[in-house]
């Protein structure tokens, strides 16, 4: 007799023996499949084509894949005899106890998992070893990481770390899945649904919470969904990836204890059964009965249109008890509706009482406002608004990463723009329920040189090139408010607006027209220019607007030249009012030049936040367009910008487009009063949209080499200097 | 060889019994002759051995065997039989049943005589004479069975 | 060996197994009756460890059974489905169960093989039936057990086989006497293989009896009395009459009822013991007229 059974181990070597001889070959898979995705493509890559994002981003995929995969798999494969009646019966017959069972099958089952992920870790370093430092090429999109080593040993040793975390924390939940159930096809489908259910959890949540709350701010979804599964937690750009994972593989290690005593409890004879423990049926039904009365609601929502919020608790209706009664017959096996009746009820219960919470905002979510003593600061971001346009934020940090908004997000603190902003919200929130007419979905309109008015779907490359083209819609913006209050907490709040309605606010203006704003936006009003030390000033001239004699880009050594032109900018910046500013975000052609500052590091004063660094010097960047008065003055008086005239204009022809039943109808005339060519210049704006009739003019200049042609629109907001 | 017939309603063990009273009565089997052990006899007849265990027992308890710890059984020699009289009685008319059909076919008395004689009987000169008057008188049959030796 | 006291078992509030008693000395065959739905398959199972009981306790030799692996490497139980452990064939078997059994007797193992006709090296997926029932049996049997549990055992075996089959089983009890437990319809079987029988109904132990016992203690009676019999001194359990004949069922030793009855002169008189298979339908069927159909 070979055996020498000690019964009270946790480990019994014969069944390990037995399995890892069976279950070898999904180790050999595994393996085979990290060294197809993992050592291959570093193998046959030369070293200079070989990017940073090849090997982790593209593999975050495989990784994903195969780490799902592979141990749901494992654990099907493993544990596979608790789904048939037959094979519960025997192995339980075996002299095993429960215990042995199952500590041995999930050591088997790790070991055939890690094993290959060890070898590749492995195999990794000793390429790494072999071949040295690895130096990612260059792109455009991470000059940052020029000349540094894609695989150093850290990322190899945080690579081993993260994918065996991964691949043990998946398996957990898969033996967890397996255990709660009878059924061999409903283990994999509850493994997939824990993994994704935390996601998907938090997204239907956020649609609701969109449809339903008015001034809904998804704000906190990408950290939350990146938290809540494994599969999320890698996200190459953010540094909590792994701090994520880490926790994960904690919570792993507890829930093994919990699969043991879920192992240890099951009820043999319910083998078969959808779902082995009792309470785990109500909880299942329940819960995706009510995820499923989201996507209901969802759907009525958003196909059946016009956005009410009554369609919604309809829909949800309707979602809910539908799935609820195909949960039910599935958990019991039987399409016999007996007895139901009670949890049918209950879960109507719940709806009604859920949805209707919604519907009737019954905490008060639209209508919130903080009192002014509550908050430390405010960040409003939107068109004309946005830092980007209005100011100069580069969120680079120092070490070349992207930071995350938490970081760059530059909040109001004075007592009275944060009265204001409150004021402001205020009025935002109050256009709840307001049609705004209009928004979406319209037509982009093109102007042929024939004076054919066609629509987006008309236009086909047949046709002859447009003179001039505009959308039939006004569109909507999205300004997002940001609150943080003294006690440490965010209120998110954000709103679909039309375009008119931010530079049309007295509230928004006193804002922007604030000291506070324009020191926090523009950073160059902060710049102490006597101590700053210029490296040079670049820029290019992309619009017909400005022409410039010497081609596309120009750059500036001249220390004082840099420092004057900043003083314009400066100063141009403290006289702009709100009007000026709104419009510059506004219209986008009005963005016209940037400007880029390079700045001797040991000399600029303010955060590094809000600029590009390399190795001696700052880069900033900044725009201006046509409300820098001084600016363009002194550009123009050192002839680096041209501004057209009524002078440069070869021909002026203007048509009137007008809307008649059945489409557009235009009409073209001339114009070649100097004077009114000038007021064109002055006065018509670069884009046009929502309107049914509108002007536009196509300038022809003289100096053929900025495409010899500007159009510029009138509407009915606009008016025009022709009626 | 010796058939345990299953679709008998007698029980097996019983089955076993008669088979070796019959070995023992016959003289097949002598005083003091082995027995084949429970063991032996369970796995030639394919048979519980509790079974022969019980038919063992039964025929010791009869008085046909006894046993001997750790040896086995033997055949005794005394054939103490508690016969029950419903028993006894059934034989007796099976006897007087037999021995009328004998006669009806004509056998002659000596042939009867001679086969009681060959089970061990010893029978007179007087006892042999026939009795014509018995052989006349075909149709009456005393009712009561009692055996006349 | 084995003692079940009290034992009650609910799937899903269904009572499976209602205050069910069962007791089984070493060294016996117990044949375990019931009809489909019984309790049968539940029982064994628990017998194997494979099942917990809610209430009552199941021993042998007097340790629990349920989680105990030291009792279940002295109880073998016959498989129904070879392949479900994924071994490919009777030699990987064999290497598995002798890793595992302490009293695996690999030689027997192959004799047993060969007796049977198996090839250890062939695939069991090409197994028939009948062929895996053998394989099964090899390997229990092999394991030398203390205690042997057969569900059904003998269905889909030829003739010749079932009595290898049987013979080997009978071998074992006589040489070491291992205790035998079967579960079967195949009353045929069990009454000439099993000692004790227990009748189960409705999760319960209705009889539990030695086999002799069983039968002697019931009988059927055809009579022709002349004249009426005062049965006031019998069990009488069922009693029909067909024109002059009078058909019973009566409870109590075979002798002592022939003897009372032979009181009365019957004209005719037939006492016959029930057969299991009868004394099963009786039980089972309980007393009702159809009863009598079947057994007259």
């Amino acid at each position: 007799m070979m055996n020498s059974a000690n019964y009270s181990s946790k480990i019994s070597a014969a069944l390990m023996r037995d399995n890892l001889k069976r279950y070898w070959l999904l180790g050999v898979g595994g393996l085979v499949a990290y060294l197809i995705t993992e050592i291959f493509p570093l193998i046959t890559n030369k070293i200079d084509s070989w990017y940073f994002s090849e090997l982790f981003e593209e593999s975050y995929f495989t990784i994903i894949s195969i780490g799902t995969v592979v141990p749901i798999l494992t654990a099907f494969i493993l544990w596979h005899f608790l789904f048939s009646q037959s094979g519960t019966a025997f192995v339980h017959s075996l002299p095993y106890s429960r215990k042995q069972i199952f500590h041995t099958n999930n050591l088997c089952a790790i070991l055939l998992i890690e094993a290959p992920i060890l070898i590749t870790g492995a195999l990794l370093l000793v390429i790494r070893a072999a071949f040295g430092p690895i130096y990612g090429g260059d792109t455009s999109e991470i000059m940052a990481f020029a000349q540094a080593d894609v695989m150093p040993y850290v990322e190899i040793f945080k690579w081993i770390v993260f994918v065996s975390a991964l691949n043990f924390v998946i398996y957990v939940i898969s033996l967890t899945a397996g255990l709660l159930t009878g059924m061999p096809l409903i283990q994999p489908i509850i493994s997939c649904g824990f993994l994704a259910i935390g996601p998907v959890g938090v997204m239907i949540i956020e649609y609701m919470n969109e449809c339903m709350l008015y001034g809904y701010d998804g704000h906190m979804k990408d950290l939350l969904i990146q938290m809540l599964s494994p599969v999320t937690t890698m996200d190459i750009g953010s540094k909590n990836g792994m701090k994520f994972m880490l926790i994960w593989l904690a919570a792993g290690i507890v829930l093994y204890f919990v699969a043991a005593f879920l192992y240890k409890i099951r009820k043999l004879e319910r083998c078969g059964e959808v779902l082995v423990f009792k309470p785990t049926r109500p909880i299942a039904k329940y819960m995706l009965s009510l995820m499923a009365a989201i996507l209901g609601g969802l759907a009525f929502y958003y196909i059946i249109g016009n956005n009410e919020g009554i369609l919604f608790v309809l829909g949800a209706l309707i979602g809910g008890l539908i799935a609820y009664i195909g949960l039910d017959m599935i958990i019991a096996k039987s399409v016999k509706i007996k007895g139901f009746v009670k949890g049918f009820g209950i879960m109507l219960a719940i709806m009604i009482v859920f949805f209707g919470a919604y519907y009737l905002d019954i905490f008060g979510y639209a209508k919130y406002l903080p009192e002014p003593e509550e908050v430390e600061g405010v960040s409003i971001t939107g068109p004309g608004l946005a830092d980007y346009y209005a100011g100069d934020d580069f969120a680079y940090s120092e070490d070349g990463v992207f930071n995350s908004e938490e970081e760059t997000t530059v909040f109001l603190k004075g007592e009275e723009v944060i009265k204001e902003a409150i004021l402001f919200h205020g009025d935002m929130a109050a256009t709840k329920g307001v049609d705004f007419g209009k928004h979406t979905d319209g037509n982009w309109m093109y102007l042929l040189a024939d004076g054919r008015v066609v629509n987006d779907e008309e236009y086909t490359s047949d046709y002859s090139e447009a003179v001039g083209d505009w959308a039939d819609f006004y569109g909507t913006y999205t300004v997002s408010v940001e609150y943080k209050l003294k006690n440490g907490k965010h209120v998110y709040r954000m709103y679909n607006l039309p375009t008119n309605f931010v530079d049309s606010n007295s509230h928004m203006g006193k804002i922007l027209n604030s000291d506070e704003y324009k020191k926090t936006n523009f950073d160059i009003v902060n710049w102490n220019l006597e101590k700053m030390d210029f490296d040079s000033l670049s820029f290019y001239l992309d619009y017909s607007f400005y022409s410039g004699n010497d081609g596309d880009s120009t750059t500036i050594v001249d220390k004082a030249k840099i420092k004057e032109l900043a003083k314009a900018i400066k100063s141009d910046i403290e006289g702009l009012n709100l009007k000026e500013m709104v419009e510059r975000g506004q219209n986008s052609g009005l963005n016209d030049m940037t400007l880029s500052f390079m700045i001797n590091k040991s000399t600029k004063n303010n955060s590094p936040a809000k600029a590009v660094s390399y190795e001696n010097t700052y880069e900033y960047v900044c725009n201006v367009n046509a409300s820098y008065k001084n600016t363009i003055a002194l550009l123009k008086e050192w002839g680096l910008v041209h501004i057209y005239t009524a002078d440069d204009v070869r021909l002026a022809e203007v048509s009137k487009v007008e809307a008649v039943e059945g489409g557009f109808v235009s009409s073209k005339f001339e114009v070649t009063d100097p004077k009114l060519i000038q007021t064109i210049i002055d006065t018509g704006i670069d884009s046009c949209w929502g309107s049914n009739s509108i002007y536009v003019v196509n300038l022809y200049f003289k100096d053929v080499r900025n495409d010899n042609r500007m159009t510029l629109y009138y509407n009915e907001e606009t008016g025009n200097p022709f009626e | 060889m010796f058939q345990i017939d299953v679709k008998s309603r007698k029980p097996i063990y019983e089955q076993i019994v008669d088979y070796f009273k019959e070995l023992i009565i016959s003289g097949a089997m002598k005083k003091d002759e082995k027995a084949p052990s429970v063991r032996e006899l369970a796995k030639e007849l394919t048979i519980n051995p509790n079974t022969i265990q019980k038919a063992y027992r039964e025929l010791e308890n009869r008085g046909f065997f006894y046993s001997i710890t750790g040896v086995g059984s033997f055949v005794s020699g005394l054939h103490e039989e508690e016969i029950r009289p419903s028993k006894l009685n059934e034989m007796r008319t099976a006897f007087m049943s037999a021995l009328k059909e004998l006669l009806y076919y004509g056998c002659p008395h000596d042939e009867i005589f001679s086969m009681l004689e060959d089970c061990g009987l010893k029978l007179t000169a007087d006892q042999r004479k026939s009795d014509q008057r018995m052989s006349q008188n075909k149709g009456t049959e005393p009712q009561e069975g009692r055996g006349e030796r | 060996m084995i003692e079940i006291k009290n034992v009650n078992k609910y799937f899903d509030g269904f009572k499976v197994l209602d205050n069910m008693n069962m007791k089984v000395e070493k060294g016996s065959i117990y044949g375990l009756v019931g009809v489909n739905g019984s309790g049968k398959t539940t029982l064994l199972k628990h017998l194997t460890g494979v099942f917990k009981p809610d209430s009552g306790e199941i021993t042998i030799e007097g340790e629990p059974v349920f989680d105990n692996p030291k009792v279940k490497s002295e109880v073998a139980y016959i498989i129904d489905d070879l392949l479900c452990l994924g071994l490919r064939n009777l030699e990987e078997w064999g290497k598995y169960y002798s890793s595992i059994y302490p009293q695996w007797n690999g030689e027997r193992f192959s004799e047993l093989i060969k007796e049977l006709g198996l090839n250890p090296k062939n695939n069991l997926s090409k197994f028939s039936k009948g062929m895996k029932k053998q394989a099964a049996f090899a390997l229990a049997m092999s394991t030398c057990p203390k205690l042997l549990v057969l569900d059904e055992p003998l269905d889909g075996l030829d003739p010749l086989v079932r009595r290898k089959v049987t013979k080997h089983i009978v071998d074992d009890v006589a040489e070491r006497e291992m205790t035998v437990v079967i579960s079967s319809h195949n009353l045929r079987e069990i009454e000439s293989l099993c000692d004790t029988v227990g009748i189960i109904s409705e999760g319960n132990m209705q009889i539990e009896k030695e086999m002799d016992e069983l039968k002697s203690d019931v009988c059927k009676i055809q009579a022709v009395f002349k004249t009426e019999p005062d049965l006031s001194g019998l069990n009488v359990l069922v009693r029909e009459k067909r024109g002059s004949v009078d058909l019973m069922i009566i409870r109590g030793d075979i002798e002592a009822t022939e003897d009372y009855l032979r009181q009365f002169d019957p004209l005719v008189l037939d006492i016959l013991p029930l057969s299991l298979e009868e004394v099963f339908i009786y039980e089972a069927g309980g007393e009702n007229d159809e009863f009598s159909k079947l057994l007259f």
